[in-house]
């Protein structure tokens, strides 16, 4: 399996699990670009319908690569943080948790990378109609999931850039 | 074969109209080329009026040929199976599944569809979202089942749901109609566009029937104007005295709107009477037929899996299409409504006659279109408008139809399998308990039928 593969599998399973089918297609056709991606960014965080008066949600990886896309440069940025992004998932993990015990062990310049890149993200999601609370979720755990292992993160994340500067969501 | 792969119900509980229709439509075809060819002369020489009689003219022949010539193209499209299939293919990216490709949800899909129907091809575009599946020929014999990304969704959200979807697109498969119908249908094509086009021709007589008259009073009114300075002039009138003799345009034309409102408007009205009747007639029968087989491939998905049917049931989803897509969308898939009430009663003998008597009704309303079309027809020649001359005339030429129908609906419990194992290779079972409903409906149309002959 191809480190694009693997690393949209493993990003679906935390973010959009009713989507993993979909995943590594999509993350392919994220890095290809053109029409098909095009397309394809049409049913981000919109819903699915079908001929027979069916309503299926879905679209949130799509909407979740449409916002690595648009943020690769911060993205790429934080997975350069080496032994501190250990910190920087445990800070994401805690914040998701929502949890106020302990204290974090992470200096300030990196919580605030890592606070930037959840709320750019998360600004993203919001605007592809995804609602507050799970926008905030999926961009933690989006950062999260990079950031464990951040050279297949990335490797993921200048995959899937936009090949031309029209190809941006 | 096991019975669970290949269950007993049929996918043809009712006759594919469209099949049945084509030797009708080459039987009939002389006569609509004789129409046609009388329609056009008159239109290129027309007995009154000047060009703009004439444009109406050639409008109306060809909005009178292009029932036919959609049916035509159908029917030619079904010659080009591989051309349609490339096309397909290209407009939805439709590629073979990868190999090694991480998803259970799209292995479980092709094995599904393999042990419904095996050997057919299948074909996935994972990256829409949007879309489910489609069906669509590659060759005479063979239909592709294309899947897309949004089945996938549905498939690990509720996989009875998706099993439905896939079962409603194998009974299409398994009628035979996919050559003429679905994705890339040239016949579908022309069916959905038909109102459009007859609206816009209406739309266009109304604007050119409006606007010559009164281009005419226009230049009336300046020749008046002209002569009326002409006379003041030699009389050595003040340029004062001439306005104030000179009747405004508005009054002009006000004068001559009740000639307008007697004489233009009704041949109008007419005109527009006999376009829309005209094309109804050809729409109507054709949206029944396609109507039947979406109905037909509901009921196989709830018969072989009763619980697909809360799909059907769920919200619809079309409220957040424009209007003028629903109407096209109106073609291809009956109102939901509709589809509920006849699923609820899929497997009940009152829900099958019901559906069985869907085209015989849709070709009565035809014919009641067709009586309309030629009372307004003699109303516009200033022939005698006999409502009943024109509906002995129709029920006449309707009732070997008629006949022909109900004789396919007497036999189809018997034929239905033949037919299935004809087309897909797998044979269906009708239940003796609904070979009554059959002839029922036949009895009913065999009614019509007599009816035609009676009056003849």
């Amino acid at each position: 399996m191809d480190i694009v593969t693997e690393t949209a599998v493993h990003l679906a399973e935390h973010v959009a699990p009713e989507e993993i089918d979909l995943a590594p297609a999509l993350a392919h056709a994220a890095a290809a670009g053109g029409a098909e991606w095009d397309v394809a960014k049409v049913g981000a965080g919109g819903p699915v319908l079908g001929g027979i008066g069916l309503e299926v949600v879905g679209g949130i990886f799509i909407a979740v690569l449409v916002a690595i896309q648009n943020h690769a440069d911060l993205l790429a940025n934080l997975c350069t943080l080496g032994d501190t992004l250990v910190r920087v998932v445990r800070y994401l993990h805690r914040r998701l948790d929502r949890s106020t015990d302990g204290t974090d062990d992470i200096d300030n310049a990196a919580k605030e990378r890592a606070d930037a890149a959840v709320a750019a993200l998360v600004e993203e999601l919001l605007k592809r109609g995804i609602e507050a609370d799970r926008a905030e979720k999926i961009g933690c755990l989006t950062i999260i999931v990079l950031a464990e292992r951040p050279a297949q993160g990335r490797v993921f994340v200048d995959a899937v850039q936009p090949k031309r500067s029209d190809d941006r969501g | 074969m096991a019975s669970e792969a290949h269950p007993l119900t049929s996918s043809a509980a009712v006759p594919p109209w469209l099949w049945f229709w084509i030797p009708l439509f080459l039987f009939a075809l002389p006569g609509y080329v004789e129409l046609a060819t009388q329609d056009f002369a008159a239109a290129l020489d027309p007995p009154f009026g000047g060009s703009i009689a004439r444009l109406l003219l050639i409008l109306l022949a060809v909005l009178g040929v292009l029932p036919p010539v959609i049916l035509l193209a159908g029917i030619a499209g079904t010659f080009a199976p591989g051309w349609r299939a490339r096309s397909i293919e290209r407009r939805y990216r439709l590629v073979d599944p990868p190999q090694n490709y991480p998803s259970a949800a799209l292995s479980e899909v092709i094995e599904f569809l393999h042990h419904w129907s095996p050997g057919t091809p299948v074909k996935v575009c994972l990256t829409d979202v949007r879309k489910l599946a489609v069906v669509y020929p590659t060759s005479f014999r063979k239909m592709t089942v294309g899947v897309f990304g949004g089945l996938l969704l549905l498939w690990r959200r509720d996989r009875a749901a998706g099993e439905a979807v896939l079962l409603h697109e194998l009974a299409h498969l398994r009628q035979g109609e996919v050559l003429f119908v679905h994705a890339g249908s040239p016949l579908v094509w022309g069916v959905q566009k038909l109102p459009w086009i007859v609206t816009a021709v209406v739309i266009l007589q109304f604007v050119v029937g409006v606007m010559l008259p009164v281009s005419i009073f226009w230049m009336e009114w300046q020749e008046m104007a002209a002569s009326l300075h002409a006379q003041a002039e030699a009389a050595s009138l003040p340029p004062e005295m001439i306005d104030a003799l000179q009747v405004p345009f508005s009054s002009f034309l006000s004068e001559k709107a009740a000639f307008f409102a007697h004489a233009q408007l009704p041949a109008l009205a007419l005109g527009a009477v006999t376009m829309v009747s005209w094309a109804a007639a050809a729409w109507v029968a054709f949206v029944a037929a396609i109507w039947c087989l979406e109905f037909n491939a509901d009921r196989f998905a709830v018969c072989a899996r009763p619980s697909a049917l809360s799909i059907w049931l769920a919200d619809d989803p079309s409220g957040q299409r424009p209007w003028w897509r629903k109407l096209d969308d109106l073609v291809t898939h009956p109102p939901l409504s509709l589809r509920r009430l006849l699923l609820r009663h899929a497997e009940d003998r009152v829900g099958l006659l019901a559906l069985l008597l869907v085209f015989p009704a849709a070709y009565l309303v035809r014919l009641v279109l067709l009586i309309v079309w030629g009372v307004a027809v003699s109303f516009s020649v200033e022939l005698d408008p006999s409502v009943g001359s024109w509906t002995r005339t129709y029920f006449t030429s309707g009732a070997n139809v008629f006949a022909f129908t109900a004789l396919v609906l007497l036999l189809w419990p018997f034929l239905a399998g033949h037919w299935e194992s004809f087309v897909a290779g797998v044979r269906g079972y009708t239940s003796p308990r609904f070979f009554p409903v059959y002839w029922a409906s036949a009895a009913a149309t065999l009614a019509i039928a007599a009816l035609g002959w009676i009056i003849a």
